[in-house]
């Protein structure tokens, strides 16, 4: 095994480039699985604060809309409420859309009371919140409610979707790895042939002839998981700063997760795994090949 | 004491067709003897390296039996084939050294490929070198040494494994007059130690310096087995 990797650094530039390649056809659906990842992630905790915005009809009593919050409050399926009344809603509106004049000029408020209604469930499902909307709407002091869950539904189908293409890529480019291994090896079948002629003359079996070549494939793997690991991790060091500020800006606190060591081991296991399937394909044709071929010694 | 007259390699009645249809032997029937050295002679197609091809199973016959050490290599399953080597000795007329390792490392392979402890590796490498008398040469590379010492480097991986068969392709082939006479003693020397030679060449003036037993091939049939002759 020490052999192998000492063969492969000893050409430097063709190992690089290999490994370079492998790595680069492994950092894109590894890198794209990892952005998908911190999308659901931020998805999910911004459907920590869906909620039901309800409102409850024109001109209702102060007093009857806490009274409201308040029975509301005590459902289980209710985590939190909050009650805005009609003049702190105009008042919030104004500050929000600036056309204070016109609201002004309107001589009553035209907005209703509302109650914020948060489910006491962390991450509800789209029936749990239609459901509790039922149930509001459902009370005589309601006038409307609604949930804005749509908008989280379509992030989640769109990771979904992404998803799947990530994995449909990640098996192309796995091929293409197998491929690349392949050739890397063939090539190096091809520079040893009379390596390989000569172990077979002098009674190596054919696992030992192999051997040495499935070593190499297994470092070429093993050398790309790397390389994908530096690109993957260079590329998320360098969008985090920008993606920290867009958070910010949001008031989040949300910050890119990078390859942890879970997916870190993954990868590396799947690249070494790949290079070592791709030397096997060339060595079992390549060498048997070779040894039906054997004129070539000399006889 | 001196070999047992025992057949160390048997053909009976053995034919090898190729699948383009030529037929390099027809009915070969032969018998060679423990610690025997013997002269396959004849012309280019003659069917010398074919018989050899079938000894170190590289071919399998299409007719007939072959034994070695009373082993039916017909028989012999492929998962067999590399121990089986493992027994034989083999010189080719280019000694196929490999020149990315020093003399020691090339003489090594056959005892590598056989998992044999590395100690013994060691000492046993630098014995089979010591036979051929390149020992001081072990860490030198093959590019290094002449076409006689290259030869007798591919004695020694032939023998490093102590095989009771050495075979030998056209060794002296590629060699001027003095270096063949110094590789044929080289083969005499390990007959000597009871290692049945089976040289397969068609120089002449070599058959008349080392007189040993000469099987003539023609047309892949034994045209005549000359025993041994005294000198």
């Amino acid at each position: 095994m020490r052999e192998s990797l000492l063969r492969l650094l000893a050409m430097p530039l063709p190992t690089a480039l290999s490994c370079l390649t492998i790595g680069v056809a492994l950092a894109l659906p590894m890198g794209l699985y990892i952005v998908l990842g911190n999308l659901d992630a931020l998805g999910r905790s911004w459907e920590r604060s869906i909620g039901v915005s309800v409102f409850l009809h024109l001109h209702m009593e102060d007093s009857r809309g806490q009274a409201l919050a308040q029975r509301v409050r005590e459902w289980p399926e209710v985590g939190s409420v909050e009650w805005r009344s009609a003049q702190e809603s105009l008042e919030e509106f104004r500050n929000w859309s600036g056309f204070g004049d016109i609201i002004e000029g309107l001589g009553q408020n035209p907005l209703p009371a509302v109650l914020s209604v948060r489910p006491s469930e962390a991450f509800p499902s789209a029936a749990q919140m239609a459901a509790l909307r039922e149930a509001l709407v459902a009370l005589p002091e309601v006038e409307d409610a609604r949930v804005d869950l749509e908008w989280a539904q379509r992030l989640r189908e769109l990771v979904q979707l992404g998803r799947r293409f990530t994995v449909a890529l990640g098996l192309l480019l796995s091929l293409g790895v197998v491929v690349v291994v392949y050739n890397a090896i063939r090539s190096s079948i091809a520079a040893r042939r009379l390596e390989i002629v000569v172990m077979q003359l002098v009674g190596g079996s054919p696992a030992f002839v192999r051997r040495p070549f499935l070593y190499s494939g297994l470092w070429y793997g093993f050398g790309g998981g790397i390389c994908a690991w530096l690109v993957v991790q260079s590329y998320l060091l360098w969008i985090s700063a920008p993606v920290a500020r867009l958070a910010q800006l949001y008031d989040s606190q949300f910050a890119l997760s990078g390859l942890g060591w879970v997916h870190s081991v993954a990868l590396f296991g799947i690249a070494t795994f790949f290079g070592l399937l791709g030397a096997w394909f060339a060595v079992v044709r390549q060498v048997a090949q070779i040894g039906a071929e054997e004129d070539g010694a000399g006889f | 004491m001196h070999c047992e007259f025992v057949a160390v390699i048997r053909l009976d009645r053995v034919s090898k067709r190729y699948a383009e249809g030529a037929e390099a032997l027809s009915e070969v029937s032969l018998e060679i003897e423990n610690g025997e050295m013997v002269f396959l002679t004849g012309h280019s197609g003659a069917g010398k390296s074919t018989l050899l091809k079938l000894i170190i199973l590289m071919e399998r016959p299409t007719q007939g039996q072959l034994f070695v050490d009373g082993r039916n290599l017909g028989q012999a399953r492929v998962s067999e084939i590399p121990a089986l080597r493992r027994q034989i000795g083999v010189v080719l007329q280019n000694p196929h050294l490999l020149p990315d390792r020093s003399v020691h490392e090339n003489v090594a392979l056959p005892l590598l490929v056989a998992d044999q402890p590395v100690r013994s590796v060691d000492r046993r490498v630098r014995a089979a070198l010591d036979l051929v008398g390149l020992e001081p040469l072990a860490q030198r590379m093959p590019v290094s040494l002449s076409a006689g010492e290259q030869q007798r480097v591919s004695i020694a991986r032939a023998v490093v494994n102590r095989p009771r068969i050495l075979l030998a392709d056209e060794p002296t082939g590629n060699l001027d007059a003095e270096l063949s006479t110094e590789i044929m003693q080289q083969f005499m020397h390990l007959n000597a130690a009871e290692v049945t030679v089976v040289i397969a060449t068609h120089d002449v003036l070599l058959i008349k310096q080392f007189p040993r037993r000469n099987v003539l091939l023609r047309n892949g049939q034994v045209e005549r087995d000359q025993p041994a002759t005294t000198p």
